[in-house]
């Protein structure tokens, strides 16, 4: 597919619906739904709405690649682009992405807030304001939209007087702290992520008899330096780290930013991590939903992935 | 925010072509050229800045880095290509959409 198709769908569905998929924004905290977090506070979980959205991010994707090969394919691409313009919402219904899928992404969120409430109760949640961070525009270099989107979501932070955010995955957590001070004046939010908060604590989180491989995402490894705080938080339970040959500041990438653009580069590259990983143990924990959704795609039957939320939430 | 082309240019000028950084990346086996792994990224984005040329080759060199930064950890000259990389598709983006007629794609080997 044109890369310059997908920007153009990319940067004018996140500015109509603040979302980069036409979903409704419910499903973005229906995560809390019966969970008891409280609405207001001195410091915010800010999800950044990326784990929920990966599921219908996939879809989507696919679902553009897949009729973007058709014969009629550019017709129906410029069609989806004037769809796109007049209502957004039109192309909601086709995006139906495995219940699954959303079920676990949703439970790691909810694993996630069960861990910072336990550091601290007080901790709030951002419910309908917490949108997406824009992330994606970001990388591609679509400033223009990311400007406009980057200002959106400070000014709902204003307005609901927040001044300091738990991030909880990667991509979030570096657009939060490099891209939102490049893009928006006075930009004045104080932003943590969930691991470097958990291992600055002594949280108890009970022990674990478990031998596990770790995939350091290369933003937390190489633009975040969130290496040594994963692993502290793994052995303070008892489990045994294996190393891949690549990882730590030099991890590879799980091909999954290029799942937009090139599919088959994409799974190409994961399937060459996920042989890094499986040939130090079956189990392999993740720490993005970027990269749990590209390995998984191509691991096989007997290799388990666990995003470490889980691995984290175990005894609690 | 405007992309500084001047200190972009600078630092991609720093390369000294080793190569250390072909070694760590995970595109460059997949595409037809050099293009797809970092030596060749920061040459073709120098050479844009010089000429002010796109090409199909710098295009698909520039859509096809996954921004994983395993490049920088190598260079001997600390060349940031995922932040460069980005920066440019920026500056493509501002001020060369119009000009870009063709479909942009990115090839497999």
């Amino acid at each position: 597919m044109d890369v310059k198709d997908i920007m153009e769908l990319l940067g004018e569905i996140t500015i109509k619906t603040g979302l980069p998929v036409p979903i409704d924004k419910s499903k973005i905290f229906e995560w809390a739904n019966n969970f008891n977090i409280n609405r207001k506070g001195e410091i915010y979980l800010y999800t950044g709405a990326l784990y929920q959205l990966i599921p219908y991010i996939n879809y989507t994707v696919k679902y553009l690649d897949s009729i973007s090969k058709l014969p009629s394919g550019d017709s129906l691409i410029n069609l989806a682009k004037i769809i796109i313009k007049i209502s957004p919402y039109y192309l909601s219904s086709i995006i139906k992405p495995s219940i699954k899928e959303i079920n676990e992404n949703n439970a790691i969120v909810r694993n996630i807030a069960k861990l910072l409430i336990k550091i601290d109760k007080n901790i709030a949640y951002l419910y309908e304001d917490d949108i997406y961070s824009g992330v994606l525009l970001y990388d591609m270099g679509l400033d223009d939209y990311f400007s406009i989107h980057s200002q959106k979501v400070f000014k709902s932070f204003k307005n609901r007087n927040v001044k300091k955010i738990i991030t909880i995955d990667p991509h979030t957590t570096h657009v939060m702290r490099e891209g939102y001070q490049k893009f928006v004046d006075n930009y004045d939010i104080e932003v943590i992520n969930y691991l470097e908060l958990l291992s600055n604590t002594n949280i108890d989180l009970g022990k674990l008899n478990k031998t596990l491989t770790i995939h350091d995402p290369c933003v937390y490894s190489r633009y975040e330096n969130i290496v040594d705080q994963p692993r502290k938080l793994l052995k303070s339970m008892g489990i045994r780290i294996k190393e891949p040959k690549r990882s730590g500041k030099n991890t590879y990438c799980c091909g999954g930013p290029l799942e937009s653009l090139s599919p088959k580069f994409s799974e190409d590259i994961a399937k060459s991590r996920i042989d890094q990983l499986l040939s130090q143990s079956d189990t392999i924990i993740t720490m993005c939903p970027i990269c749990k959704a590209n390995l998984s795609r191509v691991k096989p039957d007997y290799a388990k992935l666990i995003d470490i939320s889980e691995i984290l939430t175990s005894n609690i | 925010m405007k992309v500084n082309i001047k200190s972009l240019y600078d630092e991609v000028n720093r390369c000294v072509y080793c190569g250390f950084c072909e070694a760590v990346c995970p595109t460059i086996n997949l595409g037809p050229h050099r293009g797809y792994g970092p030596r060749g990224r920061v040459n073709l984005i120098k050479d844009f800045i010089e000429n002010k040329k796109i090409t199909t080759e710098f295009l698909a060199s520039v859509f096809s880095c996954l921004l994983c930064d395993a490049c920088l950890i190598v260079c001997p000259a600390k060349i940031d290509t995922g932040r460069i990389v980005r920066d440019v598709r920026s500056i493509i983006r501002n001020e060369y959409k119009s000009s870009i007629n063709e479909k942009i794609t990115i090839r497999e080997r």
